[in-house]
């Protein structure tokens, strides 16, 4: 057989996983990497690698060297700075007390990707290819009853073309501590695939955002792993704007009881963009909730997919599982997918889910065209009041102003501009 | 429908020895175990079948070898040995029995519950002959009636004799060979089914069922039916029977495709309540069915409705390809699953013609053991400029042991087009149930009544002599489910 | 022998006593008002006396016509003659009004070994009572209290009650969510079923439903025991002096 470009890929990651012993997590996960998920698997339908695969990429080798990109628009105090997929301590901040950022040893990677692997993200590619690839797994911890008061700000930066980059993150919220993070990808390459493994141990608080916002010729597969454990409480929201290729897909485990998690997200798309929000929430214990809202607004030749898949196990009893998702299409040419999906075997549960996907409604605009407002200033209006109000009530309230802007900068290319 | 001495005597002198002939015939005339070729030739051969629905057979044959069963319906189930099928015995004769002490005694039971006549419950559980007689002769005059108007209802098989190039225009033009596993093996191998032709204009007088087709007995297993309906045409079609029917056939594969052109209606009602096997899930048919309408015309409209409380194994989704400008498609379900039960059933409504529109209305509940899944597909293609869906699904739990599952697929590509989908899950609140009980109803009944309450919607949509039928076939599907 | 008979009813929820040994015995022909602050274990009685789940008795024995009622199950207590009308009557989607009456008033027929009306004369008897009620038969075909109004959904009670002709009626809170025209015609309509051959208990929080049906005793409620019973004059002592006099004195 012809050896083609996508063997190279695995070929390179075999070749270069092969210098350590075999037991090691690396060589584990890349011989878990077979191929790129085919457009047969399920989750994968909506969303196709199949020019991905026909890319000649290699997994970069990072330059310790390279600089940052000095991104203006900082929020947190406290930055952590990823480059080519590596941390660099020389341009993060120092972190404050109680939390802590570290290397994991190779046995602690292998417990790692034991963990992954009993989730269903176990053939997700980034999980294979960035625990096969990734410079080595940053843990970030927060101490037991820690409060962290400032915003930590992650950026992840660099990246080649024809090269891949694999952060990867394993954060552990320990009890009763609390984390405000804010997460923004802003890749210069040609595929970023972020993992991470999110725990938060009984009580624990975290408020999370990624903003998407990787160049417009990268792939994005982030994959993300999350275990919620009593009384802990995740509340995620995602932008998705950037890149070529956006897919962010989440798996989140209510494994303790009274837990809670919002798992937000809004993706605005354009030209020949393609963003996938997919999401699974399983409920596995009693009494816990989880609510999603989850919009898209696209212009362009562009695809949104949504896939949200809530499983309530028969355990589960007095699960609160809530959902609904809304795509608004601004071009002819733009499509948007969803595919809402309940797995039920417990009875005392009250779950629903809603989705629609159409235009702006004709009666609003009409309403502010009577008020004198023309039609493109009234669909603009419109429009930012659909993220707005959902961003509203996903985000902290000190943080509206900048997620809202962010949001902004991305509509600002799609808004049909009508003739005056 | 009892029928006069006359009539029996008359049909007894015309039939009877034919039908004494014909039997022992039969017997010689079963085909060997399995499918190949040879035996895709042999159903053709028996049936006189020109050239061209041979060659038509084969080619699905073909096909059918290079395809794989689904797997991704949440359905589970052994795998099923295709070489293992008698493929011709039809028509099979029922073992006959003598009379009414020789049936099952919980078939009668259930049989007694929905109120069916004696006569009517001999015809379904093989005994007597009077019935099928007293059939003959209102099929006879039904059919009389009917082409009067210029409307066909005739065997599919005899539709090929008699109306060939209209079967041949039409089969295969909604439901390709290849459409499906499934699809494809009753293209090989279908035995018989109904056919439907209504003309321009005409508006069927009366609804037309399955139930009065003598013929129709032992061609279940791969049943194809094909309803076409010209402009401004209308048909009402019932399929199927409230009562369990005895049949030892485990799968079946029918296919189903109708043709709605320009202003015509067709609203093709379903009860299905084939055998679901025992409380442990041993027996029961399996139902894989591939229903599907063309909405050609502008305006046409295609309206499914069932009710859907038998079989072990569903696998159906009754759909509706909105092709012509303002057509509309509709799709009314009940499904009830209860102990080892599984049903994996929806739709598909494709929106490819401007302003269609389309509601589906799916009502699921889920009971003992079973599982119970809605899955459906809205797509609005680049042209359905205007088009509108509306979906509610309603999922119902009865007991902690059961599941209902919700898999809705929603691809649009046209801004100006709309889709909106709803779906809730819970379970049979205590305040209703107690409710019910303190007005001196008894947990069945209160169960009944609130499952039936909760279907109401699809409910309304079967023609009246069904739903008094169906509403206590819900409440039978769901006995032992509760206390 | 009286007709209803509570006898030392203790029952708890949540592992918390509600009712501490309530004891009452009501005669055929009588009207009894049960009246309490909130919280005092009114409507858990009700829930008690109509066989809810999760409502047993700990201790104590109640008696209906002198037959126990604490080994059957709310339906059959139902059958053998005891009607609660709801505070909140529970809505029944898709479930039609006329259709539910049927079931519930021929369940009835049958346990008493009357034969079961058929269609017509059904619709006609129910035709009958609901005018009394000022039901509209356009009511009647809707689904059991749904988008009912509040006084919709009580006069609908009481048109049940016509209907089943309970031995025993349990009126929970029926004035809630009255205005005074509604108060009228429910009141009207119970008072009409008020005969030498069965009783009712009504339990409410305030007076003003005891003017319309005049109750023959009163029994103050508190922390699940009767603490005072009397005559139609204790229930305007409540109005003028409150409960919390009456509870300090007890």
């Amino acid at each position: 057989m012809q050896h083609s470009i996508k063997d190279d890929y695995i070929n390179s990651i075999k070749n270069y996983t092969n210098q350590f012993e075999v037991t090691n997590f690396r060589r584990i996960a890349c011989n878990d990497f077979k191929n790129w998920p085919s457009p047969r698997e399920e989750t994968w339908r909506l969303s196709r690698l199949g020019s991905l695969s026909r890319k000649k990429i290699k997994p970069i080798n990072p330059n310790l060297k390279k600089n940052n990109n000095n991104t203006t628009n900082l929020i947190g105090s406290t930055i952590i700075q990823f480059i080519d997929g590596a941390y660099r301590e020389d341009l993060s901040s120092k972190l404050p007390s109680g939390v802590n950022l570290s290397v994991l040893s190779d046995s602690e990677s292998l417990k790692y990707l034991q963990k992954i692997k009993k989730s269903n993200l176990s053939d997700h590619p980034s999980t294979n290819v960035s625990l096969s690839c990734t410079p080595s797994i940053m843990k970030l911890t927060v101490s037991k009853d820690i409060k962290v008061k400032d915003f930590l700000e992650i950026i992840y930066e660099g990246g080649e073309d024809s090269q891949s980059v694999h952060p990867v993150l394993y954060l552990e919220l320990e009890e009763n501590s609390s984390l405000f993070l804010i997460e923004r990808f802003n890749h210069l390459t040609s595929l970023a695939m972020p993992l991470q493994l999110i725990e938060l141990r009984n009580k624990a608080s975290l408020n999370s955002i990624k903003i998407f916002n990787d160049h417009e010729k990268t792939y994005n597969l982030s994959a993300n792993c999350v275990y919620l454990s009593k009384e802990s409480y995740l509340n995620s929201f995602s932008l998705i704007k950037g890149g070529i290729f956006t897919r962010s897909e989440t798996h989140a485990y209510l494994n303790g009881c009274n837990s809670k998690l919002n798992l937000n997200g809004v993706y605005i798309s354009s030209d020949n963009q393609h963003h996938d929000l997919t999401t699974a929430i399983y409920h596995d214990v009693p009494d816990c909730t989880s609510k999603q809202i989850v919009r898209g607004v696209l212009g362009g030749k562009s695809t949104g997919v949504f896939q949200g898949k809530v499983r309530v196990a028969q355990d589960a009893q007095r699960t609160d599982g809530q959902q609904m998702s809304r795509a608004i299409l601004l071009s002819d040419t733009a499509s948007a997918n969803a595919k809402p999906e309940l797995e039920i075997y417990a009875d005392d549960v009250i779950c629903a889910h809603g989705a629609t996907v159409g235009e702006l409604d004709d009666d609003q605009l009409f309403y502010l065209n009577s008020r004198g407002v023309p039609m493109d200033k009234a669909r603009e209006i419109l429009i930012k009041a659909f993220l707005e109000d959902m961003i509203n009530q996903s985000v902290d309230n000190s943080l509206h102003d900048f997620v809202f802007k962010e949001a902004e900068l991305a509509l600002s290319s799609i808004i049909p501009k009508e003739t005056l | 429908m009892v029928a006069t001495q006359e009539t029996i005597d008359k049909v007894k002198e015309v039939t009877s020895s034919y039908k004494y002939g014909f039997v022992t015939k039969l017997e010689a005339e079963k085909a060997p175990l399995g499918l190949s070729e040879e035996i895709v030739k042999f159903i053709s051969n028996k049936k006189k079948e020109p050239k061209w629905l041979l060659d038509w057979r084969l080619k699905a044959y073909k096909k059918w070898l290079t395809m794989d069963e689904p797997n991704w319906a949440m359905v589970n189930f052994p795998k099923i040995n295709f070489q293992d099928i008698y493929y011709y015995s039809a028509p099979k004769t029922k073992p006959k029995l003598n009379s009414l002490d020789e049936v099952d005694p919980e078939l009668l039971k259930t049989y007694e519950k929905l109120g069916i006549p004696i006569k009517e419950q001999e015809a379904l559980a093989g005994v007597a002959v009077d019935y099928v007689f007293d059939s003959v002769s209102v099929a006879t005059t039904f059919r009389e009636k009917l082409a009067d108007e210029g409307i066909i209802f005739c065997p599919i098989s005899e539709a090929v004799q008699n109306y060939p190039d209209l079967v041949k225009k039409y089969i295969g033009s909604v439901i390709p060979i290849g459409d499906n596993y499934y699809a494809a093996l009753n293209s090989a191998v279908f035995t018989d089914g109904s056919f439907v032709f209504v003309p321009k204009g005409v508006k069927c007088p009366m609804e037309l069922s399955t139930y009065f087709r003598i013929n129709e007995q032992n061609s279940g297993q791969f049943e194809r039916t094909l309803i076409i309906v010209e402009d401004n045409a209308y048909v009402s079609y019932l399929e199927g029977c409230t009562a369990p029917q005895r049949d030892e056939n485990q799968l079946h594969a029918a296919v189903v495709e109708l043709v709605a052109m320009d202003d015509a209606e067709i609203k093709y009602s379903t009860v299905q309540n084939w055998y679901p096997g025992d409380k442990d899930g041993k027996g029961g048919i399996y139902n894989f069915v591939t229903k599907r309408g063309n909405c050609l015309g502008k305006r046409s409209k295609i309206s499914w409705t069932q009710v859907e409380t038998g079989s072990a194994i569903t696998w159906k989704y009754p759909s509706c390809v909105l092709k012509g400008d303002n057509s509309v498609g509709e799709f009314y379900s009940v499904a009830v699953a209860n102990n080892a039960q599984q049903a994996d059933t929806g739709t598909k409504m494709i929106h490819i013609g401007k302003n269609t529109k389309s509601t589906i209305i799916s009502k699921g509940i889920s009971a003992g053991k079973a599982q119970n899944t809605y899955r459906g597909q809205v797509q609005i293609q680049k042209n359905a400029m205007g088009s509108r869906n509306f979906t509610q699904c309603d999922s119902l739990l009865i007991g902690d042991q059961c599941g209902a599952h919700t898999v809705p697929y929603i691809n649009q590509h046209t801004p100006s087009a709309r889709v909106e989908h709803e779906a809730t899950t819970s379970k049979i609140s205590e305040d209703q149930l107690f409710y019910c009980l303190q007005r001196g109803l008894d947990s069945e009944q209160a169960t009944s009544l609130i499952v039936n309450g909760f279907c109401k919607e699809v409910m309304k949509e079967l023609p009246m002599e069904f739903a008094v039928e169906a509403q206590k076939l819900i409440g039978i599907s769901l006995e032992g489910s509760v206390g | 022998m009286s007709l209803l008979e509570i006898k030392n009813a203790h029952l708890k929820l949540d592992d918390k006593n509600i009712l501490n040994g309530v004891s009452l015995s009501v005669n055929k022909g009588e009207v009894h008002a049960i009246m309490g602050p909130n919280g005092s274990g009114k409507s858990t009685l009700s829930y008690m006396l109509a066989g809810r789940d999760g409502y047993e008795l700990e201790e104590g024995e109640i008696l209906l016509d002198g037959i126990s009622l604490s080994e059957m199950e709310a339906d059959e207590r139902a059958r053998s003659g005891l009607f609660l009308a709801f505070q909140y009557p529970v809505e029944l989607p898709g479930v039609g009004g006329m259709s539910f009456l049927r079931e519930a008033v021929n369940s009835r027929r049958k346990f008493l070994g009357e034969k079961e009306l058929d269609h017509l004369a059904f619709v006609k008897e129910a035709r009958k009572e609901a005018s009394k009620m000022y039901v509209k038969d356009e009511m009647l075909k809707r689904a059991v209290n749904v988008g009912f109004s509040g006084g919709e959904k009580k006069r609908f009670e009481i048109l049940q009650m016509a209907m089943l002709k309970p031995t025993v009626s349990i009126l929970d809170e029926t004035d809630s969510g009255l205005d005074v025209d509604a108060l009228k015609i429910v009141s009207d309509g119970v008072n009409a079923q008020r005969n030498n051959d069965n009783a009712i208990v009504v339990i409410t929080h305030y007076q003003r439903l005891l003017d319309y049906i005049v109750p023959d005793f009163v029994h103050i409620l508190s922390d699940g025991l009767i603490i005072k019973s009397g005559g139609p004059e204790l229930a305007l002592e409540v109005e003028k002096n409150g409960y919390s006099g009456l509870i300090n004195a007890a």
